[in-house]
């Protein structure tokens, strides 16, 4: 009777295994997600509060939930334009809560507890859209008769997903290379560099390496290194994705050049040691090896200016200019990818025409000028571009000319971008690692990517 | 002579019935909806191509045999028994070698065990972060203390062969909970067993090997049982390390250093919430169920050769 009630106690056990593991994993329970993110709500749903002014929402207003993934002093920002809205909207009364967590926000969704409105990136607008997480805007915007043609057409382009528009944007994201006058100044130069050739000659020049063989200063553009593959490859005339929008060719002369170059810098100074530098800071953290003035060339966004000199105000003297081209190609100068921070509203919202009437207002020139403009982002207005404050935000003029570069391009939305990226991450790891060589690991992206597209 | 007892007439007990069932209907309400509804409802997800977005599409064992073809659920699969097959022993280990200690007789006690125990309170993110600080391969405090020994430094976060021996050595600081379980069994071993060894005889070694570890060899028993379940759904740790590997903030699908850190419960919440394959992942529970099912019946099926009840 005893072991019988034992081998149940066992079972039993196993069986809480299920509930456990979906209940530690689902977002909800993660701590790491819920107990920040919780708190980061409940700090931003007290701030929106307060800078809503109003405080008691009015009764005859409907309301409508914003959660958006911004923290911080970007929170802030949202929370100045919600407030703004709520001001001047008779009809409805915008609630934001910052929820840094994408997955919180799917799952809330699926639940139907999620919100009226949303934001993320375009580059997920594919999976998305795909998957019937989106409503399809074209009907409404026809009903309101609202006039798109404001709008930078790549930053439009990249919120449509098989001719349908599934969201607006708000800001373009735009990346370019940033660098460390005063340690390209060191070594005797004082001009970025135009070419790979010339970059890959200035990072060898700037690394500066301690007795034990690790690296002080990082002259190579390798962190944040999710950063540097995929717009180096741009850079250089590659891509992950064919004129087709499925899996590039094995022999992309720019994904290759991209790849040997950085794996070549670490065969120079020693795969552990890149790899310890890249491990020991954080991305827009004061550990940040650029802010730290640790770091000769950063590849990064039009937001990093002002994260440099208004939030962390620290002292680098630094430039930007586009990121190289190869040697001998002035034809790809300015070649990029565009990618847009964008607003949504999920396909079961419960108040879609109050979304609607705030996603038109937060992706207008006043909520956008509030929310992004104003504050170093890049318009996704053409009629920003002229703004005061547009002008005077850091490095417009770099930003200006790449978006008005033709070398610029949107990257595809299909609804396998996640598992595609996945694996090009996974297998340009391995190279880097020196566990394989380049041209394997884009022989590989190309089969394994294949295998996913089919 | 002995009594009899009024026989309880059926209208009694019907109600003595009913009362009882209404009493336990929350309980039933709630196992019903909250536990065996989503427990059914995985079953049949795990048949189904499912996004939590669209109705879940019928497509029979398609789940399970793509499972068995993907390479990254064998690395799931390889990184998890990694955890439980070295971090369980060692937990154990280490735990039962504090209780040993924390069972002497020494001034002071109370605060010792106070100290030991206080790691194990501390929220799993708080000390996750902490060890991401020491951890930390250049300005770290372990790498430091290496340094000075004149000892390799490992990149503890992002070199694949050390990611995994970083989270037991996270796992090994937190042991207080499985301590103090240890501390109550070993206080619980008759005295009196202990004294006539000792008039017998027998040694430190002889007492702990012949008293000591049958005497809590239930509650090893029982802390293997959990140990084991609870390395199966190894998580949270990972998933902070990933993030910080990655260059920190930045939204990216990873198993760490070259899937060093992709745990099967990782893996399954890729599927379910980062690639929305809700079938798929159903059907990784389902497969992790009948793991720990069989490896906690193979568990008992032992304990006939090492654990010791004393009653029977």
């Amino acid at each position: 009777m005893k072991k019988l009630v034992k081998k149940l106690l066992a079972l039993g056990l196993a069986g809480a295994t299920i509930c456990g593991v979906l209940a530690s994993c689902s977002p909800g329970a993660d701590t790491s997600s819920s107990d920040s993110g919780s708190g980061a709500a409940q700090a931003s749903q007290d701030a929106g509060g307060a800078q809503g002014g109003d405080g008691a929402q009015t009764a005859e207003k409907k309301k409508v939930v914003l959660w958006h993934l911004w923290t911080g002093a970007e929170a802030g920002y949202v929370d100045e334009a919600v407030a703004a809205y709520n001001a001047q909207s008779d009809l409805y009364e915008v609630e934001a809560v910052s929820t840094p967590d994408s997955q919180k926000i799917m799952v809330a969704i699926q639940a139907g507890t999620g919100p009226d409105i949303t934001d993320d990136f375009t580059n997920n607008i594919g999976s998305y859209a795909s998957k019937g997480i989106m409503m399809p805007l074209d009907d409404k915007i026809a009903e309101v008769g609202a006039d798109l043609s404001d709008f930078v057409p790549s930053t439009l382009e990249a919120c449509r997903y098989e001719g349908k528009l599934y969201a607006l944007p708000v800001g373009m994201n735009l990346m370019a290379l940033f660098y460390n006058k005063d340690l390209l100044a060191e070594a005797g130069y004082t001009e970025p560099p135009k070419t790979m050739e010339e970059l890959y000659q200035m990072a060898v020049d700037t690394t500066k390496v301690n007795d034990d063989g690790t690296i002080d200063v990082l002259g190579f553009p390798d962190f944040p290194s999710v950063y540097y593959m995929d717009n180096f490859a741009a850079a250089l005339g590659g891509g992950w994705y064919d004129e087709n929008g499925k899996p590039a060719s094995p022999d992309n002369e720019g994904n290759l050049m991209a790849l040997q170059y950085a794996v070549k810098y670490r065969e120079q100074f020693g795969v552990d040691n890149v790899a310890k530098f890249g491990s020991a800071g954080k991305y827009l953290d004061p550990t940040d090896p650029f802010l730290a003035g640790k770091e000769t060339f950063r590849v990064d966004g039009n937001w990093l200016g002002q994260n440099i000199k208004e939030l962390f105000k620290v002292d680098v003297n630094y430039g930007c200019t586009f990121l190289p081209y190869p040697e001998g190609r002035e034809d790809l100068a300015g070649r990029g990818i565009a990618s847009s921070s964008m607003y949504y509203i999920p396909s079961n919202a419960k108040e879609p025409d109050g979304a609607f009437d705030f996603l038109l207002y937060i992706a207008g020139p006043e909520g956008t000028m509030i929310q992004s403009v104003s504050r170093g982002g890049f318009p996704s207005l053409l009629s920003q571009f002229d703004s005061e404050e547009f002008k005077k935000s850091y490095d417009s003029d770099v930003f200006t000319a790449l978006a008005e570069s033709p070398n610029l391009f949107a990257l595809p939305n299909v609804p396998q971008s996640t598992e595609y990226a996945t694996i090009c991450n996974e297998e340009v790891e391995l190279a880097l690692n020196l566990k394989q060589t380049p041209e394997q690991a884009l022989q590989n992206i190309y089969e394994r990517g294949s295998a996913l597209f089919e | 002579m002995a009594q009899k007892k009024p026989p309880v007439r059926g209208k009694k007990r019907n109600s003595h019935t009913a009362a009882g069932i209404l009493f336990a209907l929350p309980w039933i309400i709630g196992f019903l909806a909250f536990s065996l509804y989503p427990i059914v409802m995985s079953v049949y997800y795990s048949l189904t191509d499912f996004n939590m977005f669209q109705a879940p599409k019928f497509v029979g064992l398609e789940n399970y045999t793509a499972l068995f073809q993907d390479e990254k659920f064998y690395k799931s699969l390889w990184n998890t028994m990694y955890m439980t097959v070295l971090g369980t022993p060692l937990s154990l280990l280490v735990g039962l070698l504090m209780a040993l200690l924390l069972n002497q007789k020494v001034r002071g006690m109370p605060f010792f065990r106070t100290l030991f125990y206080l790691p194990s309170v501390v929220p799993l993110v708080a000390s996750s972060m902490l060890w991401l600080w020491i951890l930390n391969p250049q300005y770290g405090l372990l790498n430091q203390m290496l340094q000075k020994l004149g000892l390799y430094q490992p990149n503890w976060l992002t070199d694949p062969d050390f990611t995994k021996p970083a989270l037991l050595i996270m796992g090994v600081w937190g042991v207080g909970g499985i301590m103090i379980i240890f501390l109550a069994a070993l206080q619980d071993v008759p005295r009196s067993l202990y004294e006539a060894a000792e008039i017998d005889g027998a040694g430190t070694l002889k007492k702990f090997v012949h008293i000591t570890l049958p005497g809590i060899s239930p509650v090893i028993f029982f802390q293997l049982i959990m140990g084991v379940i609870n390395n199966f759904q190894y998580f949270t740790q990972a998933y902070l390390m990933i993030g910080s590997s990655t260059g920190g903030g930045l939204n990216v699908v990873s198993g760490g250093a070259e899937n060093s850190l992709l745990f099967y419960a990782l893996y399954l919440y890729q599927n379910a919430f980062n690639l929305f394959k809700m079938g798929k992942a159903s059907a990784m529970a389902w497969i992790l169920f009948l793991i720990v099912a069989l490896v906690t019946f193979v568990i008992f099926k032992t304990q006939d050769r090492w654990v010791s009840y004393g009653d029977d």
